[in-house]
């Protein structure tokens, strides 16, 4: 009875630093993609998610002790290092996290473009690698075309598991500079 | 000798000779969870004992029985997916032990390959926001790949048959692991059988140390095994009994690597007619993960 008293204790004790940690506000640096990820809370039980995602060709490898993946087991976020001259493959990423064991719950991404409106749509080019983005929200009002613009938003995985090649990535800003 | 060098020459004789206590997890539970991820593991296990019980009362050892055993463990695993995975385990033996012939203490030993066992996990996960969990079937089989020749052989020459239940509950700074498991043990050479055996295994650990950009660190944990096992017979008499051991495990871990070092104390011990004790147990493994 003692020994389950002081494992309720441990437990609860325990959860309370999570709840602490997981509330850690995120700040969003250039040239990275954050991924919340469920279930991250040990690293050598995500070895193989970081090994998955540390062969994509679109990170910057000098980042993070050499491999460009940050695995923050607190937080329970993966950051990616990104080389700012290549596309970044979201899809690949889903990949990587969903065959090392995790679920990825939402993306955020900070990206630095200049604005165009195709067909009523607001598009985000990212000036050295050409990704494009479509960006919305209700912060768009008001951007004029071909403004240089940083924005920092999130991307759903679900809108990253329907998308095609070619097809730019949505996503959803929560705030603009520039 | 101080008592701070006395602590210190303890703690190192201890990481030096410390069971993986998941018995039917190589490597760890923890992993490798991933798709088409491998490990191995060895691992060396020590227990002895000169106690001698007579069900659950230590008795006199005036002839010096006693018995030890020292086995090598190389584990391996792979998985297929999160859900499946397949894990096999080889042991190398030297036992030696001093036994009574004909009202004679005699000292017979043996060493060799044991006898092999091959697991099955079958995992169900979920991830949660901050934790992750699973729940795991495995049906495991014991092969009679050890010699049987000698007193005292590695092998029991027996088919046996094992299924677990366990369950893992882990957050950032706590790791909790149950195992219920049960060995159908068959008919050996040379008169062995060794009664089925039940065990429980609780696990619970804290994880005081982590270096998010080196992906180092520290796990302690605290292990309480349970064990059943019923009335047999070995080539110097009755086996089986019931015991309940505790002790320390801590576990360092740097990238995919993890060594893990554990003790173990025989709190309670009940055997059939009269045994030596199992004995306390001190483990200590290297795994890799890739």
């Amino acid at each position: 009875m003692k020994f389950l008293s002081s494992l309720f204790i441990v437990t609860i004790f325990s959860a309370g630093l999570s709840h602490a940690a997981e509330t850690a506000p995120l700040e969003l640096k250039d040239n990275q993609a954050v991924i919340q990820v469920k279930g991250v809370v040990c690293s050598f039980c995500a070895y193989g998610t970081e090994k998955n995602l540390s062969k994509l060709s679109f990170l910057d490898k000098s980042q993070y002790g050499g491999d460009g993946v940050l695995l923050d087991i607190n937080t329970h976020r993966i950051t990616l290092a990104l080389d700012n001259s290549k596309t970044v493959d979201y899809p690949a990423i889903n990949n990587a996290i969903i065959k090392g064991g995790y679920d990825p719950v939402v993306y955020f991404a900070r990206v630095h473009g200049s604005v165009s409106r195709v067909n009523g749509k607001t598009l985000l080019t990212c000036p050295k690698s050409g990704q494009v983005y479509e960006i919305k929200g209700e912060n768009l009002v008001g951007l004029s075309q071909s403004s240089a613009v940083y924005v920092e938003g999130e991307i759903t995985v679900e809108s990253v598991t329907t998308l095609t090649e070619g097809q730019p990535v949505t996503l959803v800003v929560s705030h603009i500079e520039g | 000798m101080s008592y701070q060098r006395y602590f210190f020459y303890s703690f190192g004789l201890f990481v030096m000779l410390a069971k993986s206590v998941l018995a039917h997890q190589p490597v760890m539970d923890m992993a490798p969870r991933w798709q088409d991820g491998y490990g191995f593991q060895i691992r060396q296990e020590y227990r002895s004992s000169d106690e001698l019980f007579s069900g659950d009362s230590n008795v006199d050892n005036p002839l010096g029985l006693d018995k030890s055993v020292s086995t090598i463990w190389l584990e391996g695993i792979y998985t297929f997916k999160r859900e499946v995975r397949l894990s096999f385990k080889i042991p190398y033996v030297d036992k030696k032990r001093t036994v009574l012939r004909n009202g004679t203490p005699i000292q017979e030993s043996g060493s060799g390959l044991g006898d092999i066992i091959i697991g099955m996990p079958l995992k169900s996960y979920t991830n949660q926001e901050s934790s992750t969990s699973n729940i795991a079937f495995t049906p495991s089989i014991r092969l009679p790949t050890g010699s049987t020749n000698g007193n005292y052989s590695p092998g029991d020459g027996s088919i046996d048959v094992g299924a677990s239940f366990s369950a893992s509950f882990e957050k950032a700074n706590l790791y909790q692991y149950y195992d219920l498991f049960y060995w159908k043990n068959g008919e050996g050479d040379n008169g062995i059988k060794q009664g089925d055996e039940i065990g429980f295994d609780v696990n619970v650990g804290w994880h005081p140390y982590h270096d998010n950009l080196t992906n180092e660190g520290v796990f302690l944990m605290w292990d309480v095994s349970a064990r059943v096992e019923e009335r047999g017979q070995d080539t110097a008499g009755i086996t089986g009994g019931k015991r309940l051991s505790t002790g320390p495990v801590i576990v360092y871990y740097q990238g995919g690597m993890m060594i893990r070092a554990e003790y173990k104390y025989p709190l309670y011990e009940d055997v059939y007619d009269t045994q030596l004790s199992f004995g306390q147990e001190f483990n200590i493994g290297i795994g890799f993960v890739f």
